[in-house]
């Protein structure tokens, strides 16, 4: 953690609304595109991101002056994203409404036949993988956060960290593969 | 910076799209988070979460139990000692 924001977390636990827009413009697009990418729609995503953020002013009073913000931030907006998806697997019609839509990322079959976009398919098999995973390679790959602090995140050990990435990139490198073949049989000239 | 760089998969992942907040919706929940930030500040912040988080829920308990106590105790003064 930087000198920069160790004065951060201490002018916010004095509740300094200053120090609190400095965190905010230093913080804010990093954690929405981790939300973004996380919960794979955006409506979700504003939600989660406005929820993250009225949580760290309710409790910035409360951080200690070893408090990692970086991973303070990530682990409300992770904290969100678990507890959205819990009542989200409770809530039966939006589960249903919710399998039947695409990611809203998730390119149409069109775009896939006629782009065959890397980005595309990077986007359609990070898509599938499991949250856990997702969640793991955003912080330590996206993010490039350290091992400690993506465990001080995940509440994992380092070992378990480093454990969870390594399966991580092996899903994400199945699900590419598959994309890519898929891509290939759908471009011109493919299944002959 | 992480362990990870310069890993193939980084610039990988770098290819996921990147869809920013629009300036306007960032605003606006700055200026809500704000006014959280302003409010859980003030003195008596403390005490409003005291009375929601445990005066008011423990009042209601007991009030629960006191009501249960009396169903019971008419219940069994109607159905067991009139016999």
């Amino acid at each position: 953690m930087g000198a920069e924001d160790n004065e951060l977390v201490a002018r916010l636990r004095r509740r300094e609304p200053a120090a609190f827009d400095d965190v905010y413009a230093r913080y804010h697009p990093r954690i929405f595109r981790f939300l973004l990418r996380l919960a794979g729609r955006r409506s979700v995503a504003e939600d989660l991101f406005q929820d993250t953020w009225l949580a760290a002013a309710k409790h910035a009073g409360d951080l200690t002056e070893e408090t990692d913000l970086g991973a303070w931030l990530f682990t409300i907006a992770r904290n969100r994203f678990r507890s959205h998806r819990r009542w989200a697997f409770l809530d039966f019609a939006q589960r249903e409404r919710l399998a039947q839509e695409p990611p809203d990322h998730a390119p149409s079959p069109d775009h896939l036949a006629e782009a065959r976009a890397e980005a595309a398919a990077v986007t359609e098999a990070f898509a599938r993988l499991t949250p856990a995973h997702r969640e793991v390679l955003l912080l330590a790959v996206v993010e490039g956060m350290e091992t400690a602090q993506v465990g001080a995140v995940l509440g994992l050990k380092p070992d378990a960290v480093r454990q969870r990435i390594s399966r991580a990139r092996a899903e994400l490198a199945a699900h590419l593969e598959t994309e890519n073949a898929v891509n290939r049989a759908l471009a011109p000239g493919g299944l002959r | 910076m992480s362990s990870l760089d310069n890993d193939p998969l980084a610039n990988t992942l770098a290819r996921l799209p990147d869809d920013p907040l629009p300036p306007r919706a960032a605003a606006a929940v700055l200026r809500r988070a704000r006014g959280v930030l302003v409010d859980e500040g003030r003195p008596t912040a403390k005490l409003q979460r005291f009375w929601s988080g445990v005066l008011l829920p423990a009042v209601l308990l007991g009030c629960a139990l006191f009501y249960s106590v009396g169903a019971l105790q008419t219940i069994e003064r109607v159905y067991v000692a009139a016999r």
